[in-house]
């Protein structure tokens, strides 16, 4: 997994990872996502354009963070994701609970 | 002489007259189809007419197709001239009114009867004593006019002469309509009707019923261009339980291609029936070809023969497209054949190619009607466009249904120059069987997930899954896994054992570690309505699959995965 934050300002930051992102690596994720968080980053944008499978651990690190943003009035908004990476969040009924942009 | 010998007697002359009648129709037949023009054509109908019912003269009327009277064609004897030039509304007199109804009449006492018209014989100076009219009928029920006999020389006419003169009325009034047709200065129109008429003919000889065995689903459609094509094909049950199935395509078009092709069709069912080596039946069709057809035509011809007890089978393939394989994991084009079309050189040395279609597996035979098609864009289609169609309808319930619905878009955008053939030969997947077990050793530090999911992926599209079932059963594996080494093996190197079984529409997977036992607290599903990380492994399990079960096992856990497509 490769993780890089593209384009970051006071009310935005955007996010783009890149492979796949299970158990073994979410915890990188969640030290990124926790970090813009404590910064109150209005809107962080999660580019997903090349994340080809997300396993439970990775759905779980972004619910964490949706709540802390959401807790500061901030968004989290999830991009570009595929159709397997669509399915996962439908079988977990998340479809409703985040944003896509 | 007794009585009796008096009857037999009369029977003997009615019989003899009956065969004389007969034999006369014969003659009649004859003439008719051989005249080469109408006139000469009607001349030749009155003639006989007389001449069998042994009548002093007759008449013939036809309905003008523009006002619909009846036109007097043919008067025979002296009333000829003064009567031609008239004309007879439908119902007035008596052949208006038999060309009104349609049904034969037989007047012995014209003069008595109110239908009858004597202005006719007054003008003519004729003697009307007996009048037998026929409608003209031709084969699909239409009147096209009349027929009628005056004045038998010997007695009256009877119901007899009138059965007789029937069959000799409608032998004409095919003649008559078909050297109409033949006259028509519409051209085009006389094209199009032998057009209709050969391609009639030619999916007459396309098989009307599809034979069915119970582990084979044989399909097919056929699409005809609106040039009569050469596409044919037939699917033969053979002797010791195997079936013939080909597909051919004559070269060129027209009623020439639809014409052999119906000649070969025949030829063909009958050597496959009767020849016990295929080979052989290649060679004679070959020989069939090179001695009959005219003008370099040729057939390219693709026969399989399915063993249906153990799907092997033999290709023999004569310079056509070859068959498509659609396999559990993939569709493939068979290998080419080297064979030429048959009808080309004689002395072919045929040669056989041979494949096993296995359970649940698919073959699709064309005709290259359908690789040329285009599509809006005026793309050919061509094998790899059919792969895709193939692919992507690959696990369809209505695979033809779903096919044909692909076609028609390109169809619509272009049309269809060509004929169109498919055959679709599906084995059925053996049911409530297991089909094979696949099972994988792996480590908890070593990363076996392509090859997990590769063997998964194949069992589940055996079972009958779709591309996103297949998806997330994969995620319930994973979760599966990851649950294994983070939990029962906590971050430790450990085994894990992956058994796949298929069995008739049910997956199922299951997973044996040989680590510490599984904390019941810690596989508890989650509740949704609070949103925390945690357990959501076990939910998605419990979603994915239709049955999720942990055994406790002696040295370790099983976790059994089960789920049935749809």
């Amino acid at each position: 997994m490769d993780i890089k934050i593209v384009d970051e300002s006071n009310d935005k930051a955007t996010v783009a990872i890149k492979g796949t992102i299970t158990f073994k690596n979410s915890n990188e994720l969640r030290v990124v996502l926790v970090d813009l968080s404590k910064k109150k980053v209005k809107e962080i944008r999660i580019d997903m354009k090349d994340v080809d499978y997300l396993d439970s651990s990775a759905i779980a690190t972004l619910i964490e963070c949706l709540k802390i943003t959401k807790a500061y009035g901030g968004a989290l908004v999830l991009l570009n994701l595929n159709e397997t990476c669509k399915d996962i969040f439908m079988i977990a009924r998340l479809d409703k609970i985040f944003t896509f942009g | 002489m007794s009585k009796n010998t008096k009857s037999t007697n009369k029977q003997l002359t009615e019989a003899h007259q009956t065969i004389q009648n007969l034999s006369k129709l014969l003659k009649v037949a004859e003439i008719i189809v051989s005249a080469t023009n109408i006139d000469n054509l009607l001349e030749v109908i009155m003639r006989m007419a007389e001449e069998i019912m042994n009548a002093e003269t007759s008449s013939l009327t036809l309905i003008d197709e523009k006002t619909g009277d009846l036109q007097f064609v043919v008067v025979r004897g002296e009333a000829g001239k003064t009567i031609k030039s008239k004309s007879i509304k439908l119902g007035q007199g008596i052949c208006g009114w038999a060309a009104k109804t349609g049904e034969c009449l037989i007047i012995n006492d014209p003069y008595n009867d109110p239908r009858f018209d004597s202005s006719f014989d007054k003008t003519s100076g004729f003697k009307t004593r007996s009048y037998l009219c026929m409608p003209l009928k031709t084969f699909d029920g239409s009147i096209i006019g009349t027929v009628q006999v005056l004045n038998k020389r010997k007695g009256k006419f009877t119901k007899k002469d009138s059965e007789i003169f029937a069959h000799f009325c409608n032998l004409s009034a095919i003649a008559i309509r078909n050297q109409k047709l033949i006259n028509s200065r519409n051209e085009q129109q006389q094209i199009q009707a032998d057009l209709d008429y050969a391609r009639s003919i030619q999916q007459n000889f396309l098989p009307k019923k599809i034979p069915h065995t119970k582990d084979y689903h044989f399909d097919s459609f056929y699409l005809s261009a609106k040039a009569v094509g050469g596409d044919f094909y037939d699917i033969v049950p053979l002797k010791n339980n195997k079936m013939a199935v080909y597909i051919a395509d004559v070269s060129g078009k027209g009623i020439p291609a639809a014409l052999f092709m119906s000649k070969m069709s025949s030829n063909l069912r009958f050597l496959l029936e009767n020849e016990k080596n295929q080979l052989t039946v290649m060679e004679k069709i070959n020989n069939q070809i090179l001695e009959r057809s005219s003008r370099g035509m040729f057939i390219t011809l693709l026969l399989l023969v399915i063993e249906l007890k153990t799907g092997k089978i033999k290709v023999f393939n004569a310079g056509h497209i070859s068959p498509l394989i659609i396999g559990i994991e993939n569709v493939n084009v068979f290998k080419r054949s080297e064979n030429p079309p048959v009808g080309i050189i004689n002395g072919i040395d045929f040669k056989t190619q041979e494949f096993t279609i296995k359970p649940a597996e698919r073959i699709v035979l064309v005709t290259d009607g359908l690789t040329d098609i285009k599509d809006e864009k005026n793309k050919v289609l061509g094998i790899d466009g059919l792969k895709n169609i193939i692919e992507k309808h690959r696990a369809s319930d209505d695979f033809k249904g779903d096919f044909l619905k692909e076609i028609d878009k390109h169809l619509k955008a272009t049309g269809q120059p060509d004929d169109i053939t498919m055959i679709s030969i599906l084995r059925s997947p053996l049911p409530d069987y297991c089909f094979e077990q696949e099972e994988i050793i792996t480590f908890t530090d070593a990363d076996h997930t392509k090859k997990i999911k590769d063997i998964i992926s194949k069992m589940a599209r055996k079972v009958g899954f779709n591309a996103k079932d297949i998806n997330l059963i994969i995620v319930a594996v994973l979760e599966a896994l990851s649950n294994v080494v983070k939990y029962t093996y906590e971050q430790e190197v450990g085994k894990i054992k992956v058994s796949v079984l298929g069995e008739g529409k049910i997956l199922k997977i299951f997973l044996r570690d040989y680590g510490k036992k599984v904390d019941e607290e810690k596989i508890v599903s989650r509740n949704l309505e609070d949103i925390r990380p945690g357990g959501l492994g076990v939910h998605f399990m419990k979603e994915i699959m239709d049955s999720v079960e942990y055994l406790p096992v002696k040295d370790g856990n099983e976790l059994r995965l089960i789920k049935k497509a749809k």
